[in-house]
């Protein structure tokens, strides 16, 4: 029971994660670069979930998952299942849920950027996609690095949405923080130490390494 | 060459110029910080998006609002030599200048071993950008921008991080790689001491407008009072090498007939060349002087007298067709009575006589 719910979180998070650089890389460039007055709207979007009860957006996303929603018929059509109570779903809330900690750092990290090196590679014949995989990119590595460890560690600490959409289903939706409200529910303390001392040892480590990586980069 | 129709609205003033830059050459743009310089050649490089009009390079149209063209920078094929290099951080020597290479369109202008060479950077291939100095910075960022096989090369102040021996070091090779690749040069700077010694041609700017343009000799003497550029005063002379003298290492220059002795440079006897020189580092004597250490001493007819501020003069002296500036002090010119038409003796030392 313990090596599946390990399992599934890792494979959570890192679908998560991939996820989350793939969609968060572009929307953090062009928040950075944007001019627009509904930047700020957009900003708060993506920053929902910094500041929203978890039990909000999971009751949201257990609503927009139900088959009388366009998304959940469609999904149904498609799958023959429901999208609440299933691996996909909860890979689905964990990208919404994990999403401010991809695009903030990438945000922040594109902002500080010097724009003349952009320039300066467009004089040199690069056109604006060349510019963004070979200059935006290389000088942004530790923002990269950042971004996905905190989506990475926020994914594999979430609770209140996976239990609102996902249930506690044995090697479907039952991730390590599950199975510890589980094991404490069914008054399995042993097992409930060792989840809730491996969650702490690794969240810790993680902070640690970046921490580290972030101190260099001032220094 | 270049013409210029153009508009960009700007915080302080609007930049409006319509003007042609019709000779091939090296092209200085001066005019006192903010007036909008920078502006105009980031407008040609195709960097400012809301420049309107019309911009035409050599018949290609690179902007025309009109009809709704306008080329993108990555495009116009320009070389751009920014204030500050720009080069990339995260590669090396090598690495930015393997990016130009990587992207150049075009006929090469030149081998990869000969821009390195003409920019003086074969030992810097390997380093690091944050190990090396402002002027080796910019040497590279040149290098890079002729690997790209531009057809103009635009410079914004390419010296001004750099300090004075550093300058008077880059200068020549500047000028070399004109000479060298033959690629039309415009180069913005508000240094009175770079355009002298840099540019063929000089277009004046204030507040956003066309002041004047012209040959650059010309107008730096008609601009010596005006508040155009900043530093010294002083006469750039077109001459000629006719000799040297190795045993006091002095080399012998010749300007519309008149002899000048300069300290010894390596050009060849023949080779046309720019002098520049200090107004402050001349003396007028009205008798002659026989004895004196002064290397230089010729017989001028004053053509001008002009107040510099409350307490100096300039003097403007007839050099055969080219004219020269002396600057003393207006005690000085009042005890010599020195008025249009006199004749005077100009002294300076060899040393003072800079050949560019």
């Amino acid at each position: 029971m313990l090596i599946t719910a390990i399992l599934l979180t890792a494979k959570l998070a890192f679908l998560t994660t991939v996820i989350l650089l793939l969609i968060g890389i572009p929307l953090a460039w062009k928040l950075s670069v944007m001019k627009s007055r509904f930047r700020p709207v957009i900003e708060a979007v993506v920053g929902l979930p910094l500041v929203l009860p978890p039990t909000v957006l999971g009751f949201y996303l257990l609503m927009l998952f139900s088959p009388n929603t366009s998304l959940g018929a469609f999904w149904q059509e498609m799958t023959g299942s429901t999208l609440a109570f299933s691996f996909t779903g909860l890979v689905f809330a964990s990208v919404i849920y994990s999403l401010p900690f991809v695009v903030q750092p990438l945000q922040r990290a594109f902002e500080q950027l010097d724009h003349g090196l952009l320039e300066a590679a467009a004089m040199l014949g690069a056109r604006p996609i060349d510019r963004f995989l070979n200059i935006v990119i290389p000088n942004s590595l530790r923002a990269l690095l950042l971004a996905g460890c905190m989506g990475f560690a926020h994914t594999v600490g979430e609770f209140g949405v996976v239990l609102m959409i996902g249930g506690n289903i044995p090697g479907e939706t039952q991730v390590l923080s599950i199975a510890l409200f589980d094991a404490v529910e069914t008054q399995q303390f042993d097992q409930a130490h060792s989840l809730a001392a491996g969650l702490l040892v690794f969240a810790m480590v993680l902070l640690v390494l970046l921490y580290s990586i972030d101190r260099r980069r001032i220094s | 060459m270049l013409a210029l129709e153009l508009e960009l609205p700007r915080d302080a003033f609007n930049l409006k110029i319509e003007t042609r830059l019709a000779q091939q050459g090296i092209w200085g743009i001066m005019g006192s910080s903010g007036c909008g310089k920078t502006s105009l050649l980031r407008c040609i490089a195709g960097l400012e998006k809301q420049a309107k009009g019309r911009i035409v390079f050599n018949g290609q149209i690179w902007l025309d609002s009109k009809n709704k063209t306008c080329i993108a920078p990555e495009q116009r094929n320009i070389g751009y030599i920014f204030q500050e290099a720009r080069l990339f951080p995260h590669l090396t020597v090598a690495g930015n200048l393997q990016f130009a290479v990587k992207r150049a369109t075009g006929k090469n202008i030149s081998s990869y071993e000969d821009i390195v060479e003409q920019c003086g950077i074969a030992h810097l291939l390997n380093r690091n950008i944050d190990k090396l100095s402002g002027g080796e910075k910019q040497r590279v960022a040149i290098a890079r921008a002729l690997l790209s096989n531009p057809q103009l090369l635009l410079m914004d102040e390419p010296l001004a991080s750099l300090d004075w021996s550093s300058k008077i070091a880059f200068i020549p090779c500047l000028r070399n790689i004109y000479q060298h690749f033959n690629i039309p040069i415009v180069i913005v700077s508000h240094a009175r001491e770079e355009v002298a010694r840099l540019a063929d041609y000089l277009m004046i700017m204030e507040r956003g407008r066309v002041f004047k343009q012209g040959l650059c000799n010309q107008l730096l003497k008609e601009s010596v009072y005006g508040e155009h550029a900043s530093g010294a005063i002083l006469s750039v002379l077109d001459g000629e090498v006719v000799g040297h003298d190795p045993n006091y290492l002095l080399t012998e220059l010749e300007v519309d007939g008149y002899r000048l002795v300069a300290n010894q440079t390596d050009m060849n006897v023949g080779d046309k060349t720019r002098l520049v020189l200090s107004a402050h580092d001349i003396s007028l004597v009205l008798d002659d002087v026989k004895m004196t250490s002064v290397q230089n001493k010729l017989h001028l007819e004053i053509s001008d007298v002009q107040p510099v501020d409350a307490y100096h003069q300039a003097v403007t002296l007839k050099l055969g067709e080219q004219l020269l500036t002396a600057v003393v002090t207006k005690k000085s010119a009042e005890l010599l009575e020195l008025s249009m038409g006199n004749k005077v003796f100009a002294h300076f030392k060899a040393s003072g006589l800079e050949v560019v």
